[in-house]
């Protein structure tokens, strides 16, 4: 950039911008006025006025206006010559003046000063243009002209007018206090510089203290916090501030200096103790180095408490993984787990906000061990009750596991982990805030986003040493949200929801940056979160991940089960050959549909779709956390009916899908895979995994859900990985859905244990072999049970 | 002030006023407007014929007129579509009164700076009346002159053309003392001339230039631009425009560390 181009720049974004006509008569925008340090710095490096003028026309402009000023195809307005030439006598003047306090005793007095622009860089005291030693006549004209603009800013220069020569002004101490407290700012608005004299001390600042020496005794105290008037950046003892307090004058001698006091300092001074801060909201002070007073935010002094608050949330002690995890622990979840270690020693709570897939589950049962304190109580959506439960058995086996949910339910003995859903918390919040619980952990805490609904109150209300709040979802992108979980986890920090929306959300909303840097310093403690494509993480995680889904049974679909069972069971046993395999067969494919969903077995064309199904509700949850992360889902299932099923109640819930299928064109498909791969946020992909064929690219997929399955593990792993290169370019997570006590989890566990005679068993066509079993066998298999 | 050295200074023109809508309340827009039409009614016999004239102010009759020193002239149209040449002389002041009047604009540093701004202050005024300068017109000190059959005095065209006199008072209180003899420019030669009478010692040497310091932050909110209306101008736009290139600038700075 040029030093012309720099200048002019300099020069619009002070507002130095004055419409004009051109010698031909053609509307136009030039630099002015100008101040004598611009015109110095014209003169030095030889830059024209017309070349910051050109700089400056074109930046005025603005593409597809059309008045006169702004159209960037300039206007021809030769009638508004006068206008423009009144625009230039009134912006530009020949002179500036400026102001030079002096002080006598402690009497200020305010010196008129003259620059002139065909002079830059020499000043004069108006007595001495007057006297004719200095500067022209025009001068003269000019800064009388400037002084009487100026006393529309600041009043008290208007008396300067009053005199034949306008030399200088004695202030009152009024005026001197206003010149101080606002005056002194108008005026530099205004173009006049006020200069006061080195021998008055300025610097006098007020900024917020936290008292004390050392931090009350955990986060139940309450900490001094007064204000700190300091002179010179060196704090005043009480003594000179009960001085500052009790001066009449704005001129105070101070550590033999004369000091200006700004009357807002010196009504400081007076009320200096200020109403003490929690320990939590210390803790805000000591992050973000601001504290809110009296409508405002202010600076607050260093001090030893707020040292010692920061100390102790970024000590770093190593912390190992528990001995009885069954599992070895990923660096990164290594990291997540002291921090959580931390934060709930302090009794602080926290939110942990990883992607799905990366082990939150996992953490949280490790720290559960690590404390080894208590019993805690996990709180989640009911579809993953199943899932909480099998992985604390798998991963801290011999840890007391209970669910407290649905009727007869009661506490038994507390230890270990208790798990319930945020519907059954609700109701009994009561009973459950009886025990004293060392961990509360809400999991997919954007249940409870709304603070005001009767679940989040619930949760409230039960109390724990520690709270930790588990979501996928990225809370920090919508405010409300980040306010209802973490005024969960660390009541106080945030402040009530009032004064949060007052304080940060609106001005962070409206788009200031410092606010929101501050809101950012403050919350970082608090909220850790991970995504799959870290540059730390992402060579961590396999390409492919497989975890097995537990989903429980609706009582309508356990009713149909149990029916299709007892029905199909009778008459199996009364046949033999070939009818007896057709009914096998029958009852398998039956029993898979009342897994799947009622309205699929039933054939319902229009039924009821929410609520039937807990696979159903596993989906629901699982597709909004995918969506929320920008994620893309593939979901599998055998059968057309399930998938149309699906596409309609996503459809319903506002979920984009598509759908692919045999009879899907090869132009469709083609449009079908590329709107897929290609979007930011993708639609959710249905797909029939026997009839899509070969050779998609589907590249796009984070997710993948199979709904249903075939039995045959090598088959279903060919399709997935080879047909469609999942997890070629991204980690992918495959959740495999199970209902719970069925056939599917059965045939689950047999194949996960072993392998080989499975293979045996089911050899390689479906479920042809399962029609060899005996009858006592068969009925072994798809006896219904309850969760193991 | 020396009369001979003065020239007859030629008239300054002012476009006709259109047809203008009758306003409330008084019909000049300042106090001195004002007391110029006062002074009108003072002089006058006939105060029907004033309103008559008046109508015609408004009426848009009057066309481009032309101040001088001590002189403003007009063409007016009549009702029944006749065209008169109408003059009103106004009386000068004397050289000693204009020397006396200077003085009083030299006492007080805000006066000049009034005038130039467009602005008639009222203790200027008052003082020099007090030095036996009268601004204002008196009874005798205003002559019709019209090439209408007209018998009133003033007639319904030097009527108009005062009235319409006291709008460009309004704009200019320069005009005011133009027509008592003494134009803008000449008023601020001679303060000049005035100030000028010492003696200008030896300049004091320039300062030695210091090194060209780096151009500061932009700090603080961009100046507000602030311009007066004109047909097909609105102000608060031209505002805007200024504000956008403002913040437009300081982005561009901000990337560009200059």
């Amino acid at each position: 950039m040029t030093e012309a181009e720099l200048l002019a720049l300099h020069l619009v974004a002070r507002g130095r911008l004055l419409p004009t006509v051109t010698a031909d008569g053609y509307a136009a925008w030039r630099v002015g006025p100008l101040d004598p340090s611009d015109v110095d710095r014209m003169r030095r490096l030889g830059i024209t006025r017309g070349q910051l003028d050109q700089v400056a026309d074109r930046l005025a402009r603005e593409p597809g206006a059309t008045t006169p000023f702004a159209d960037p195809v300039p206007h021809h307005v030769p009638e508004l010559r006068d206008w423009a030439a009144a625009i230039a006598a009134e912006h530009d003047r020949s002179a500036r003046v400026s102001l030079r306090v002096e002080l006598t005793g402690d009497a200020l007095t305010a010196v008129l000063q003259v620059h002139s622009m065909a002079e830059p860089g020499v000043v004069a005291d108006a007595a001495a243009v007057w006297a004719g030693e200095v500067f022209e006549h025009q001068e003269r004209l000019d800064a009388v002209l400037e002084v009487r603009r100026a006393a529309q800013a600041w009043a008290p220069l208007a008396r300067l007018l009053e005199l034949a020569v306008p030399d200088q002004l004695e202030l009152s101490d009024d005026e001197v206090r206003d010149l101080a407290g606002g005056g002194e700012q108008a005026l530099a608005a205004a173009g006049v510089p006020v200069h006061w004299p080195r021998e008055l001390d300025r610097d006098v600042t007020a900024s917020a203290l936290v008292g004390g020496t050392e931090l009350p005794s955990f986060f139940d105290g309450v900490l001094d916090f007064s204000w700190q008037v300091a002179a010179g950046g060196a704090p005043l003892t009480e003594a000179e501030m009960d001085l500052l307090a009790e001066a009449h004058r704005p001129v105070v001698r101070l550590r033999d200096r004369w000091t200006l006091v700004a009357p807002d300092i010196a009504r400081l001074a007076r009320d200096r103790v200020l109403k003490p801060l929690t320990a939590v909201e210390a803790l805000g002070a000591a992050l973000t180095g601001r504290a809110h007073v009296d409508g405002e935010w202010v600076p607050v002094a260093a001090s030893r408490p707020l040292e010692l608050l920061r100390d102790k949330l970024s000590s770093t002690e190593t912390v190992d993984q528990p001995a009885a995890l069954t599992a070895t622990l990923r660096d990164y979840q290594l990291r997540g787990l002291r921090w959580l270690a931390r934060m709930t020693e302090l009794r602080l709570g926290g939110c942990l906000a990883d992607d799905m897939g990366l082990g939150k589950t996992i953490t949280l049962i490790a720290l559960h061990l690590h404390r080894a304190a208590g019993p805690t109580l996990v709180v989640c959506p009911a579809s993953l009750l199943g899932n909480w439960e099998r992985e604390i058995r798998r991963f801290a086996p011999g840890v007391p596991v209970h669910r407290y949910h649905g009727g007869g339910r009661a506490i038994v003995d507390t230890e270990g982990f208790v798990l319930t859903t945020y519907g059954t918390m609700r109701l009994d919040a009561d009973e459950l805030s009886t025990v004293d619980w060392d961990l509360v952990v809400a999991d997919e805490a954007q249940h409870v986003k709304n603070p005001r609904s009767d679940t989040a109150r619930a949760l409230r209300r039960i109390s724990a040493t520690a709270r930790v709040a588990l979501t996928g979802t990225p809370v920090e992108n919508n405010l409300s949200e980040l306010w209802a979980i973490l005024d969960w986890t660390t009541p106080g920090l945030l402040g009530s929801l009032g004064e949060f929306r007052a304080r940060w959300a609106q001005p962070v909303e409206s788009g200031d940056q410092v606010v929101a840097a501050h809101l950012t310093r403050l919350i970082t403690p608090f909220l850790l979160r991970r995504r799959k494509s870290d540059p730390g993480i992402a060579p961590e995680l396999p390409p492919k991940t497989e975890t097995d889904r537990p989903v429980g049974l609706t009582r309508e679909q356990a009713g149909l089960y149990e029916a299709v069972v007892r029905e199909t069971m009778a008459r199996i046993r009364e046949t033999t050959g070939m009818q007896r395999k057709g009914l096998v067969l029958k009852l398998l494919t039956a029993l898979k549909q009342v897994c799947n969903h009622p309205a699929q077995y039933l054939g319902e064309k229009d039924g009821v779709l929410p609520g039937r199904s807990g696979k159903l509700e596993l989906l629901d949850e699982l597709v909004d956390t995918i969506r929320a992360e920008g994620g893309g889902l593939l979901v599998f299932t055998q059968y057309v009916t399930m998938a149309r099923l699906l596409e309609r109640h996503l459809g319903e819930r506002g979920v984009p899908t598509q759908l692919l299928h045999g009879g899907t064109p090869v132009r469709q498909r083609d449009e079908l895979v590329r709107a897929f791969q290609e979007s930011a946020e993708p639609p959710v992909f249905l797909l029939s995994l026997k009839a899509a064929g070969t050779g998609l690219n589907l590249t796009r997929a984070d997710h993948v859900v199979h709904y249903d399955r075939w039995w045959n593990p090598a088959v279903e792993a060919q399709a997935t990985d080879r047909a469609y290169r999942i997890g070629q370019d991204r980690p992918v997570q495959v959740h495999r859905l199970i209902a719970e006590g069925t056939l599917e989890d059965r045939i689950a566990t047999m194949l996960a244990a072993k392998k080989e005679l499975a293979d045996a068993v089911l050899g390689k066509q479906d479920d042809a072999e399962l029609t060899e079993l005996s009858d006592a066998q068969l009925a072994e298999l798809v006896e219904l049970r309850e969760a193991l | 002030m020396v009369a001979e050295e003065r020239s007859e200074p030629i008239g300054t023109g002012f476009p006709a006023f259109p047809v203008t809508k009758r306003k409330p309340g008084r019909f000049a827009r300042t106090w001195w407007g004002n007391a110029w039409l006062q002074a009108m009614e003072d002089t006058s016999l006939d105060l029907a014929q004033l309103k008559r004239g008046r109508k015609f102010a408004y009426a848009g009759l009057v066309g481009p007129i032309t101040v001088s020193a001590g002189r403003i002239a007009a063409q007016v149209t009549s009702d029944d579509g006749a065209v008169h040449h109408t003059v009103v002389l106004v009386d000068r002041l004397s050289d000693a009164q204009w020397r006396r009047f200077l003085d009083e604009v030299a006492a007080k540093a805000g006066h000049i700076a009034a005038l130039l701004d467009r602005d008639m202050p009222n203790d200027l005024v008052e003082a020099a009346a007090d030095a036996d300068v009268t601004l204002l017109p008196g009874i005798g000190d205003l002559q019709p002159e019209c090439d209408c059959e007209g018998w009133e005095l003033p007639c319904t065209h030097a009527a108009a053309l005062c009235f319409q006199a006291a709008w460009l008072l309004d704009a200019d209180p320069f005009v005011l003392l133009l027509l008592r003899g003494l134009g803008q420019d000449d008023l601020t030669e001679e303060l000049r001339r005035r100030a000028a009478a010492r003696v200008r010692p030896a300049p004091a040497q320039a300062p030695e230039p210091k090194p060209l310091p780096a151009l500061p932050p932009v700090s603080g909110p961009p100046r507000k631009l602030l311009v007066p209306p004109a047909p097909g101008i609105d102000p608060d736009e031209l505002a805007g425009i200024a504000a956008r290139a403002a913040a437009r600038a300081r982005k561009l700075l901000a990337e560009h560390p200059g």
